[in-house]
């Protein structure tokens, strides 16, 4: 049973190693120019997550009585 | 006496035409007991430019409200003087305008280049930009010297007028690669 539990925590962290290693590899192309004559070319990796934002507008006063 | 006139001339500019190619010294040596042979070597250095330093620009989120900005430190080296000249191209550019792209939708952002000395700089999307000096001319990382201690900036509007802000487009990451190439100026 120790073995067993033993071998999931290995394979657990193996899996989230890779998973790491793999989303940094799809962020990786930001990259150093090398030193040359008539250009250097480096380049950045930007990106902007935009979250499910949700608003409610047009709402009016309700008035009883007048 | 015109003939003697040219030919003395055209000697004196044999001997200076020989002399300048003698800078070459050398020489074989001769046969003794010794000999000294001599040998000329010549480097060229090119004018060389280099770009590094740069860091990613992820992990921004939008948070309703404000814009989203950020920016990245750049190391310009160049050898022999301080001057350059900087193109930022976006990968999903389109005419002078910079884009993040979520595989189905585009939003706008704006990018600035300050030098160290001059202030920010807006950028156009691969249009060429040559106002900028101060470039280390000691260290290719800038780790030793003086200058080239550059920063990008971009920012993403919430909101604009002709293209998509952050306000004006589904949840979802917006991704970019910027290239910035630097050259001699």
């Amino acid at each position: 049973m120790r073995v067993l539990i033993s071998k999931s925590i290995v394979c657990i962290v193996s899996l989230t190693v890779v998973i790491l290693l793999i989303g940094n590899s799809l962020n990786a192309a930001t990259t150093q120019g090398s030193l040359d004559t008539f250009a250097s070319r480096g380049t950045v990796d930007i990106n902007v997550r935009v979250g499910g934002d949700i608003r409610i507008y047009g709402l009016q006063t309700v008035r009883f009585g007048t | 006496m015109e003939m003697k006139k040219l030919v003395k001339a055209l000697t004196v500019a044999g001997l200076l035409t020989f002399t300048g190619n003698s800078f070459a010294v050398t020489a074989d040596g001769t046969l003794g007991a010794t000999s000294t042979g001599t040998v000329d070597i010549e480097v060229d250095i090119s004018d060389l430019v280099r770009i590094s330093n740069l860091v990613a620009m992820t992990g921004n989120v939008y948070t309703p409200g404000s814009a989203v900005t950020d920016s990245t430190p750049a190391c310009i080296y160049r050898n022999g003087a301080s001057n350059y000249e900087i193109t930022a191209t976006s990968s999903n550019g389109a005419g002078t305008n910079f884009f993040l792209n979520s595989g189905a939708d585009t939003v706008l952002y704006d990018v600035t280049f300050d030098d160290g000395v001059g202030g920010p700089t807006d950028l156009n999307n691969a249009a060429l930009e040559s106002s900028f000096q101060d470039a280390n001319q000691t260290s290719v990382d800038c780790s030793v010297g003086a200058g080239g201690s550059a920063t990008i900036a971009v920012s993403v509007p919430e909101n604009d007028a002709t293209f998509n802000g952050l306000a004006e487009v589904p949840a979802a990451t917006y991704t970019d690669e910027l290239t910035i190439t630097v050259g001699p100026r």
